[in-house]
C-alpha cells in the first residue's frame, strides 16, 4: 500500500510538470465606435461657404492591420434627425494602417433653413464583415449658420456697441477672423481657461472692427451698416 | 559541542587586519582671503585661486573641477585648474548660482568640495547703446557706460566700459540680421526692454542680458500683416510710453503694457499715413494730446490721444483761427509737403523739418500745444531754403535747453536759430575729421555728465566746469571708410541759445572701436 501511494505520487507529480498551452486572445471581432457623442458645427466660422466637410474622429477595440480599412455610417431617422437627406453627404470612412484613430467624413450643407435654425442628425456606424461596431456606436450631429448673442455680450456691448443682430456680428468675425471673443471678466472668475481673452485684446478687435466699419460705411454712402434683425432692425450700427 | 568550542577558540585570536591601513593625508582648501558670497557682473572674467594643501603629498596628485550649478540640473564645468579664470555667461539672476570647488586625490579617490555663493548682476547699466555692421548686411549693438552717459561715474578718466558685440555675445553669437535704422529704449518701473528698427524688421531685447525677448509680430496684441519699421519714439522722461510706426500707421503703449495694441484710427474719413511722430517728453496731464504725428497722405499735422488714453483715435487740429494774431501756419493744411523729422523742441515745442516734395525748399515749423486746443497752434515757420548745404543735410536734432535746430551733412555739423519771429541765421560749428564722414546725429537726452570750460578761466582745464549731459552733448557717429572704424564723437553745447558747441578738443571725447554705426540710444537705469 505505502509503494502504491508513493508511485500514485510520483504520478501526480510527473503530470504537473507538463506544459500547458496558454489561450492567447483572438481578435475575431475587431470593433469601432465614435469617440465623441456629440459634435456641433456653425458656419459662423466659415461665413462664406455654403457647404463643409467634418471629420467625425473614430477609435478601434481590436488588433491593428498593415493595411487601410474602410467603413461607413447611416442616418438613424427618429426624432434626433431634423435634417433633410439633401442637406449632407455621407462619406466613406478611413482606418490607416497601423492605427486605432480614424475618421469619417460627412459634408453639411447650408441653405436658408439651416441658416435660421439649428439641424439635427444622428448617425450610427455601420458593421462589415471586417469591421464590426461597438454597441450604439452613435452620434449626435448638429449644424447652423445661424448667427445667436454670445453669452458674454454683456460685456462686449461695451466694445462693440449695445444692438446685436446677425448682419453686426457677421461682420466682426468676418473682420477679425475670429467667431468668438471670450472675453467675459466675471467669467472667467470661475472659467479663465474658457474666458481667457485680455482687455488689450478685446481692445484691439474693437479697434480693427471700428476701422473697418468707418471703411464700408465710407464706401456704402448709400447703404451703410445697419442691424437686420432684432429689436434694433434698421437702425444704424454704431460703436462706441 | 566541538563546533562551540572552535569558535569560541576562533574568537580569541587577534585582530591584525588594520596593520596595513594608511592614514591619507586629508585635502585641506585654505579661503583665508577669499569672499564666501561672490557677486559678479555677467561677462565679466571670475578668477580665483584657492590656497590648496595635502601635507606630505605631491600636488600633481590632485585633479580640480571648478563649476558653476543652480537649481533645475543646471552647471557649467567652468575651469580644472586650482587658478580659476572664466568669463561669466550665465544670465543674471536675484537667486545666487552656486560655484563648486571639488579638489580629487587621484591615487586615493579623497576629495574635498567647497562652495561659494554667486551672484550674477547685470552688466548693463545707463549709458549709450550704440548699433553697427561690420559686414554691410548684419548688425551688432554695443554699450558705453561713460561719464559722459551714465551717471554716478565721478570723472571721465579710467572709467569707461565699452560692452563690445553685446548682442550676439547674449545670443550665441547671432547676430542682427539686417542693417539697425533706429533703436529705442523703454522702462516703466521694473518694465523695460530695448527695440531694434531693420528695414524688415522690429527686434527686441532684455536691457539686463541682451538677449532677444520678441521679434515683429510678438510686439503687437494683433498681428500688423505687414511689417515694415518706420519710426521709434519713446517718452522717456515722466509716464513712460513709446510710439512706433509700422507701414505708415502709429501705435502707442503705456507704462507696463508690452504690446503695441491697434495702430491709431484716423480722425476722419481721410484716413493717414505717417512717417514721423512726436511724442512729448513730458506731456502735461491736462491736455488733451500727448503729442502730434505727421500725416503724409493729406498732407497735416495730427495730434496724439493722451497716452493713457491709447485706444482713442486720432484728433484734428482745431481749425486754423487767422484772426489778429494770426498764426505762421495751417497744421491742417500744409501743402504739398514731406516731413523729415519731427522732434521735441525748447519750451514743448514739436519742431518738424519739412521739405516741398519736388523742389529743394526746406522749413521747419513749430507747433505749440495748448489747453484748450485752440487754432492758433502753429507757432513759428522758418524758411530754411537757403541754409548752407540744407540740401545735403541727413541729420537733424535740437536741445529743449534753446531754440536752435542742428543739421549735418556727411561732413558738417550746423546750428540755426528758431526763436519767435525772427529769420533763422545759421553757423557752421563742426567739421568731421579727415576720411571721417556722419552717419548719425541726435542730442543726447540721458543720464551723464560733461564737462565745459570755466567762463572765468576757459584756457584753464582744472577749473573745468561739470554740467548734466541731457540736451547740453551732442554726439555725432562717424565712420572712416579707409580704417572701416566707427566712433561716438560726444561734443558738448557750451554757448545756449546759439548752438555753440564747443570748439576746445580738450572737452570733446570720443569712443571709438565700433564698425559703421547706423544708430544710437540712450539706455536709462
Amino acid at each position: 500500500m505505502k509503494r502504491l501511494l508513493i508511485a500514485l505520487a510520483g504520478i501526480i507529480l510527473i503530470a504537473a510538470c507538463k506544459k500547458e498551452q496558454i489561450k492567447l486572445y483572438q481578435d475575431t471581432d475587431p470593433s469601432l465606435y465614435f469617440t465623441l457623442t456629440t459634435y456641433s458645427y456653425s458656419f459662423m466660422t466659415d461665413l462664406d461657404s455654403t457647404s463643409r466637410v467634418i471629420y467625425l474622429p473614430v477609435k478601434l477595440s481590436g488588433a491593428l492591420k498593415d493595411y487601410d480599412r474602410s467603413f461607413t455610417m447611416q442616418v438613424i431617422n427618429d426624432t434626433n434627425t431634423t435634417a433633410n437627406k439633401d442637406w449632407y453627404e455621407l462619406k466613406q470612412g478611413t482606418l490607416p494602417k497601423n492605427s486605432v484613430n480614424g475618421t469619417i467624413p460627412i459634408v453639411l450643407k447650408r441653405n436658408v433653413t439651416i441658416d435660421t435654425s439649428i439641424i439635427k442628425l444622428k448617425l450610427v456606424l455601420t458593421p462589415s464583415s471586417t469591421l464590426d461596431t461597438m454597441p450604439n456606436a452613435t452620434i449626435q450631429l448638429s449644424w447652423t449658420g445661424k448667427i445667436i448673442q454670445p453669452i458674454n455680450w454683456n460685456w462686449l456691448r461695451y466694445y462693440f456697441g449695445t444692438p446685436f443682430s446677425t448682419a453686426w456680428y457677421k461682420f466682426i468675425i468676418k473682420t477679425t477672423g475670429r467667431s468668438s471673443f471670450p472675453y467675459s471678466p466675471t467669467l472667467a472668475r470661475t472659467d479663465p481657461a474658457t474666458w481667457n481673452m485680455t482687455q488689450p485684446q478685446i481692445q484691439a478687435y474693437t479697434l480693427q472692427v471700428k476701422e473697418a466699419l468707418q471703411s464700408y460705411n465710407a464706401a456704402n454712402p448709400d447703404n451703410p451698416l445697419t442691424h437686420d434683425d432684432g429689436i434694433y432692425k434698421g437702425q444704424l450700427v454704431s460703436m462706441p | 559541542m566541538l563546533i562551540s568550542v572552535a569558535l569560541l577558540g576562533v574568537s580569541c585570536v587577534k585582530d591584525r587586519s588594520t596593520f596595513n591601513t594608511r592614514k591619507i593625508t586629508p585635502i585641506v582648501i585654505d579661503t583665508t582671503g577669499l569672499k564666501a558670497q561672490l557677486i559678479q557682473y555677467q561677462f565679466d572674467t571670475l578668477q580665483l585661486m584657492p590656497k590648496v594643501t595635502q601635507e606630505g603629498m605631491d600636488s600633481g596628485r590632485l585633479k580640480y573641477q571648478w563649476t558653476i550649478d543652480a537649481y533645475g540640473g543646471y552647471e557649467r564645468v567652468v575651469g580644472t585648474t586650482r587658478r580659476l579664470s572664466t568669463a561669466i555667461i550665465e544670465n543674471p539672476d536675484p537667486t545666487p548660482y552656486t560655484l563648486i570647488l571639488r579638489v580629487t586625490d587621484t591615487t586615493t579617490n579623497l576629495k574635498s568640495v567647497l562652495t561659494w555663493s554667486l551672484q550674477v548682476i547685470s552688466p548693463f547699466g545707463q549709458g549709450l547703446i550704440v548699433a553697427d555692421t561690420k559686414d554691410g548686411t548684419t548688425s551688432d549693438a554695443n554699450l558705453i557706460m561713460a561719464f559722459n552717459f551714465t551717471s554716478g561715474l565721478p570723472t571721465d578718466s579710467a572709467t569707461t566700459r565699452i560692452f563690445q558685440n553685446a548682442y550676439s555675445r547674449a545670443n550665441g553669437n547671432q547676430k542682427l540680421d539686417g542693417l539697425v535704422k533706429q533703436v529705442n529704449y523703454m522702462r516703466y518701473n521694473s518694465t523695460k526692454d530695448i527695440t531694434f528698427l531693420t528695414d524688415h524688421s522690429f527686434v527686441r531685447i532684455n536691457p539686463n542680458s541682451y538677449q532677444l525677448t520678441g521679434k515683429d509680430n510678438d510686439l503687437f496684441v494683433l498681428a500688423p500683416g505687414v511689417i515694415q519699421p518706420n519710426e521709434i519714439q519713446t517718452a522717456i522722461k515722466t509716464n513712460q510710453h513709446q510710439y512706433i510706426i509700422n507701414n505708415g500707421k502709429a501705435y502707442g503703449r503705456y507704462g507696463e503694457t508690452r504690446q503695441f495694441g491697434y495702430s491709431f484710427l484716423a480722425p476722419d474719413a481721410l484716413g493717414y499715413s505717417c512717417q514721423k511722430i512726436c511724442g512729448l517728453q513730458d506731456p502735461v496731464y491736462y491736455l488733451k494730446t500727448a503729442g502730434a504725428l505727421y500725416d503724409e497722405k493729406n498732407n497735416r499735422f495730427l495730434l496724439l490721444p493722451r497716452m493713457v488714453l491709447m485706444s482713442n483715435p486720432l484728433m484734428s487740429f482745431s481749425p486754423t483761427d487767422f484772426s489778429d494774431p494770426a498764426p505762421a501756419f495751417d497744421p491742417n493744411n500744409m501743402g504739398n509737403k514731406t516731413c523729415l523729422q519731427m522732434i521735441e523742441g525748447y519750451d514743448q515745442r514739436i519742431i518738424a523739418i519739412m521739405k516741398t516734395r519736388d523742389q529743394d525748399q526746406f522749413f521747419v515749423y513749430q507747433i505749440k500745444l495748448t489747453d484748450p486746443l485752440n487754432g492758433k497752434m502753429g507757432i513759428m515757420a522758418n524758411d530754411l531754403s537757403n541754409s548752407p548745404e540744407i540740401a545735403q543735410a541727413k541729420f537733424y536734432t535740437c536741445s529743449n535747453a534753446e531754440q536752435v535746430l542742428f543739421y549735418a551733412t556727411e561732413n558738417h555739423v550746423y546750428a540755426t536759430t528758431l526763436e519767435l519771429g525772427s529769420p533763422s541765421t545759421t553757423m557752421l560749428r563742426y567739421t568731421t575729421g579727415n576720411g571721417e564722414k556722419i552717419t548719425g546725429m541726435k542730442m543726447y537726452t540721458g543720464g551723464g555728465s560733461m564737462y565745459l570750460p570755466n567762463p572765468n578761466a576757459p584756457s584753464d582745464w582744472s577749473q573745468r566746469m561739470v554740467f548734466s549731459s541731457a540736451n547740453r552733448l551732442l554726439l555725432l557717429s562717424t565712420y572712416n571708410d579707409a580704417t572701416k572704424e566707427g566712433k561716438i564723437i560726444a561734443i558738448p553745447l557750451e554757448i545756449l541759445g546759439i548752438g555753440g558747441l564747443v570748439t576746445n578738443p580738450d572737452y570733446i571725447r570720443t569712443y571709438s572701436g565700433f564698425g559703421k554705426i547706423t544708430a544710437f540710444s540712450l539706455q536709462s537705469l
